[in-house]
């Protein structure tokens, strides 16, 4: 996690777009409140810049 | 540690530490001896096995470094260890890229002597193998080391303007340059009672002034640190999407670097497989998605790739720029991530063997920013 962010830091892409978390199958609850809260903050960072870049 | 001296005969500097490695590969004691020796052509030093010492005619100190000798030493190693001793002659950076395959199981060193010699750094292949001037290369490097002029330094490689320590540290017997009258003496330093036990019986002369070489190589170290610490503010602002998309915008995904990285060792490299071919739609799809896109499209994803999977043990020996066909500086990029990556593992690649590749192990307390808080 800590070399791809600095790759992803050299690139200048937030390192708030990789989320490392650890939920166990019994978790149901706790999945689905973090599946949640990544995609809300996926949002509000919006679309990935490199995508509209055509030589990448 | 022992320190001797070798005198050099007739100011032939080559010719006597040929007469060393003669007689250190007459003396029974190891089978074979893996030196730099040119090719008949003359135009590149290689890495030649030598059983027979009649047919040595090594050159240690030839400015090149054509192939990685820390991958010739694990392919031959990694099968079987030779079953008597075989010395082998490397540079700094080669040794530190060795201890980092034997740490990742790609070389052993049972019955692998090592002899590292003072590394006043290396000149590309082309230009060493193409060298228009009236003196050869070597004597470029010979002069700089007896201090007669710097010409030699307007030739060398990024990499080892900048190198981080030109002097062998894991080396069973190291021969010095530094420190000392080239012309007349080489230093002859036994680190390890396999190295003391080779040089027992060898004609070398007992050191006189040691602290020479000391101030000599800190002298070299701080010119190198100073040199590496403006190179790395210098590269600096190879950062952000469009400044590394430019960067590596010669690059034609031919893995060459890949094949010339000591570290880099995987049987089968995930960009070689077939993991980007696809059916045509997807290919459509994607350009319908964007638009347009550049093919081949997975070339920075390889180089990003490449870089994730090897900066740590990163030696900074710069083949993967000299093999680089469309002259990509590679090093200005991936000599700042290494230094970064590295720093924050607090991992010294090829320093210490025991040291042990962070990959690999798990500590409870390293990181806890990473991850959920």
């Amino acid at each position: 996690m800590v070399l791809l962010e600095n790759i992803l830091g050299t690139l200048g892409l937030e390192k708030e777009r990789v989320w490392l978390r650890w939920i166990s199958a019994s978790e149901g609850q706790k999945f689905a409140d973090t599946m949640k809260e990544m995609t809300d903050s996926i949002r509000k960072l919006g679309p990935n810049p490199i995508a509209k870049h055509w030589n990448l | 540690m022992t320190q001797k001296v070798l005198k050099v005969k007739d100011n032939d500097v080559i010719g006597s530490t040929n007469d060393f490695l003669k007689h250190l590969l007459s003396s029974g004691k190891i089978q074979a001896l893996l030196v730099p020796q040119s090719t008949p052509s003359k135009k590149v030093a290689y890495p030649v096995l030598i059983a027979d010492p009649k047919k040595l005619h090594a050159d240690i100190i030839a400015p090149i470094l054509p192939v990685a000798t820390a991958t010739i030493v694990s392919k031959m190693t990694k099968v079987q260890s030779p079953s008597k001793p075989i010395a082998v002659v490397m540079r700094s950076c080669q040794i530190c890229a060795l201890i980092e395959l034997v740490k990742l199981n790609q070389a052993n060193l049972t019955n692998i002597i090592i002899i590292g010699v003072d590394c006043p750094g290396t000149f590309p292949m082309n230009v060493y193998a193409g060298f228009q001037e009236k003196k050869t290369p070597t004597q470029f490097i010979l002069e700089t080391l007896s201090k007669k002029s710097t010409d030699a330094e307007q030739y060398l490689r990024s990499a080892c303007q900048i190198c981080k320590d030109p002097i062998p540290t894991h080396a069973d017997i190291v021969l010095g340059f530094y420190g000392t009258d080239i012309e007349k003496e080489i230093v002859v330093e036994a680190h390890t009672e396999v190295g003391k036990d080779l040089i027992k019986e060898l004609a070398l002369e007992e050191q006189q002034e040691g602290k020479n070489r000391e101030k000599a190589i800190k002298e070299l170290r701080e010119e190198k640190t100073k040199k590496r610490t403006m190179f790395l503010k210098e590269k600096e602002g190879i950062k952000g999407i469009e400044k590394v998309a430019e960067f590596f915008d010669k690059c034609v995904n031919c893995h060459n670097c890949r094949q010339a990285c000591p570290i880099c060792y995987c049987k089968e490299c995930l960009f070689d497989s077939s993991v980007f071919d696809a059916e045509a739609y997807k290919f459509i799809r994607r350009a319908e998605n964007k638009g347009l896109f550049k093919l081949p499209s997975d070339a920075l994803l390889f180089q990003l790739g490449r870089m994730n999977h090897m900066i740590l043990s990163c030696v900074e020996c710069g083949l993967c720029e000299q093999a680089c066909p469309n002259n990509i500086p590679l090093m200005d990029v991936f000599i700042p991530a290494a230094e970064n990556a590295q720093k924050q593992f607090d991992y010294h690649p090829g320093k210490d063997k025991n040291e042990k590749v962070p990959m690999i192990v798990y500590r409870e307390d390293e990181f806890l920013e990473v991850g959920e808080k």
